[in-house]
């Protein structure tokens, strides 16, 4: 028995130590109205209370929502049609699928800083490949014309965006992976009974995929909801404050401006809405599925 | 262990145990050194330069120092941004560096944490005069001196002689010159350009503007002061000369003005010289036409801002003695001299002595920056140097305030009045 206790004690004590501990003061200093250099006093929920009221505040908590919905809607869309047209590739073993199959994941492996600092370059209007090709097209006069980061919708538009491009891989191969566990025979049963494309879809596909799509859109909620790199290195929250999402406004005012307590209560204030993800993502976990 | 043999899991534990055993007693003979301190040691965290000779500078004064006075000195250079971070943590742990830097009011905000140096102060202050008020400003807090001043990056103005000679404008003196120039440049479609946006830019400008038509955003005894008479005209300026500009202004960030004059399209700017250094390297033709012009006057001043930079000492440090020793070294007048030369005249001396040092006066581009400092004041000003003050720049209040006005989302009074709740969250009253 002590044998055990000693061969998982490594294990506990790297988690008490990096995970436990680091949780238990950011709780501590949530509730607290503690400064950089002052652990300050007990304030209870005052920090929270006091968030609430707060313009900025109000307006993230808006923007996060926002930003998390739609782009975890997009990735989903179009994470499935890219895993479908993948798996199309790879049923008709057409050459280079492999090949393709790896290049797609790039935009995840890429460090997320250095490919937002690339879409910094494509959104900065003065140099704008984007609106560079809009021009050609005349779809816009000027290079000028569209401010992507200057106008509060297209700035949310544009962190958006690099979000699904960077998230949509995950889905893709996840996915994917759901799509190449479904046996063959169940499409060719439904192809024999004069299933349409579509029908095959809805009534095989989708509910097959069900148990990977749930997993992997609980994951990108969370991955999405405390989402950081692509604000701070595209907006830094603004125009006016229009793209600042809670871990952006947390990073502001708990190093910035030194609010400790305060930036730790921004950045726990989901995590009643994360603990309600995890308890599901935790029940599918265990959930067996059958077909 | 011969070649090839398979090792088993009970000699793998055995190698890597006697594998350890070894690296420990290594790692125990080489402890005692340390424990037994035989050599003082010093070190020092500090700002990356824009200049990297300033920074070289700083480094061979500590080696300097370290020889005379038998101090093992390491200096180490993070990024700006990046010194918010390590000051917490390093307060957090309450080890770390002994000498430490501060920008702006980041010494008001680990005041507590950083050990009085009066007498370092006092000291040069009866060799050489006074400090600039904006050093004051931002280093004596509470009737007492919490940091060695060190110099500024000034938000100066930054412009293309050639375009302005040819819509027949002179040296720009006051904000008028600027909005009647920019008009004329924008017919030849050369505009001028400052950001108003969510960057420290857009706060050192618009500040600059806001203070020179008279208004404020606190007073002295904190309370709230945005909304008056002065800060309407002030809006009223900045209105006049958005459409002067090109609209990405909104989306800058520190380095859009940067690029904007270096792209050949922009006449003018407020920046540190950093624009006419890269121009010198990198394109010649931009740089001979660049020049540059000290604070602007308003309505109501002419005033200046920039980032301040200082030198504390933590209260935790090792070796505290040996950290003032050095701030005295570094501030002896050779030194000094030193420091500035190798700054190339891009960082602005805090003390006045030094604003007539020849570094500015070998490249005649930057003879219209002398002084630059003494008109220069400190985020938040006139309200105290403190968290709120930080936080209004660092939420960025006053570029969103201005913002809000040139896209049409509000009228003037309506964005003072935004202004204000946004300073009463950040602990005005």
């Amino acid at each position: 028995m002590a044998t055990a206790y000693a061969f998982v004690a490594p294990a506990v004590t790297l988690l008490v130590v990096l995970v436990g501990y680091p949780f238990l003061l950011a709780l501590y200093l949530s509730a607290s109205d503690a400064v950089v250099g002052d652990m300050g006093r007990f304030v209870g929920l005052g920090q929270f209370a006091r968030l609430l009221r707060q313009e900025i505040f109000q307006q993230t908590l808006r923007n996060t929502g926002i930003y998390t919905t739609t782009a975890v809607v997009a990735k989903v869309v179009l994470g499935m049609a890219l895993a479908l047209v993948l798996a199309g590739l790879g049923r008709h073993r057409l050459p280079g699928s492999r090949l393709i199959r790896a290049a797609i994941l790039l935009p995840w492996i890429v460090p997320t800083a250095l490919s937002t600092v690339a879409w910094k370059w494509m959104f900065e209007p003065q140099f704008s490949v984007i609106n560079w090709v809009l021009v050609r097209l005349g779809a816009i006069a000027y290079v000028s014309d569209l401010q992507w980061l200057g106008e509060a919708h297209l700035a949310r538009a544009a962190v958006i965006i690099v979000n699904v491009w960077r998230g949509i891989p995950f889905f893709a191969i996840n996915l994917l992976a759901g799509l190449l566990s479904i046996p063959d025979d169940l499409y060719e049963a439904a192809e024999t009974d004069g299933a349409t494309a579509f029908t095959r879809f809805w009534l095989i596909t989708v509910p097959l995929l069900r148990p990977v799509l749930a997993t992997v859109v609980l994951f990108s909620l969370i991955m999405t909801i405390s989402d950081f790199n692509i604000v701070y290195v595209l907006t830094r929250g603004g125009p006016i404050n229009s793209t600042h999402l809670l871990a952006t406004l947390a990073h502001q005012t708990g190093l910035i401006t030194g609010e400790i307590g305060r930036g730790a209560a921004t950045s726990l204030f989901m995590l009643p809405f994360l603990m309600v993800i995890v308890f599901y993502q935790m029940r599918l976990m265990r959930r067996k599925w059958e077909w | 262990m011969q070649m090839g043999a398979r090792l088993t899991r009970r000699q793998l534990v055995r190698t890597a145990a006697a594998a350890g055993a070894a690296y420990g007693l290594g790692l125990a003979s080489r402890f005692p050194q340390i424990a037994l301190g035989q050599e003082r040691e010093l070190s020092i965290l500090m700002f990356s330069s824009f200049v990297s000779a300033n920074d070289e500078e700083l480094r061979r004064q500590a080696a300097d120092f370290g020889r005379r006075a038998n101090v093992k000195v390491t200096v180490d250079f993070v990024s700006i941004p990046e010194m918010a971070a390590k000051h917490a943590a390093e307060v957090s742990a309450q080890r770390g560096h002994d000498i430490v830097g501060l920008e702006n009011l980041q010494t008001a905000m680990i005041e507590p944490q950083l050990v009085d140096l009066d007498d370092i102060n006092d000291e040069i202050v009866r060799r050489w005069g006074a400090w600039h008020p904006v050093a004051k400003q931002a280093c004596f807090l509470n009737g007492r001196w919490k940091a060695v001043p060190r110099m500024t990056v000034a938000f100066h103005g930054t412009y293309r002689e050639d375009y302005f000679k040819q819509v027949g404008e002179p040296h720009p003196a006051s904000w008028a010159d600027v909005l009647r120039a920019a008009k004329k440049l924008r017919g030849i479609d050369r505009p001028i350009g400052f950001p108003i946006s969510q960057c420290g830019d857009a706060n050192n400008t618009l500040y600059q503007i806001l203070w020179s038509f008279g208004g404020k955003t606190a007073t002295p005894e904190g309370q709230v002061a945005i909304e008056s008479p002065e800060t309407e005209a002030a809006i009223a300026y900045v209105q006049e000369v958005f459409p002067q500009m090109d609209r990405e202004i909104l989306a800058w960030d520190n380095a859009g003005n940067n690029r904007f004059i270096l792209s050949g399209r922009g006449s003018w700017t407020l920046n540190p010289s950093s624009v006419y250094v890269t121009a010198k390297r990198t394109n010649p033709d931009i740089a001979v036409n660049i020049n540059h012009h000290g604070a602007l006057l308003g309505p109501k001043g002419r005033f200046g801002m920039g980032d301040f930079y200082s030198f504390g000492i933590w209260k935790f440090a090792r070796n505290r003695e040996a950290a003032k020793d050095f701030l005295r070294f570094f501030y002896e007048e050779e030194n000094q001299n030193r420091y500035i030369e190798t700054g190339g005249g891009f960082n602005m001396p805090a003390h006045p002595k030094f604003d007539r040092h020849p570094v500015w006066r070998v490249d005649p581009k930057l003879q219209g920056i002398i002084g630059y400092t003494k008109w220069q004041r400190l985020t938040g000003w006139p309200a105290p140097a403190d968290r709120r003050a930080q936080a209004t720049y660092a939420t960025f209040v006053l570029p969103n305030m201005f913002a809000q006005v040139v896209t049409g989302q509000m009228k003037p009074k309506e964005a003072m009045q935004w202004a204000t709740r946004q300073l009463r969250d950040i602990g005005y009253k």
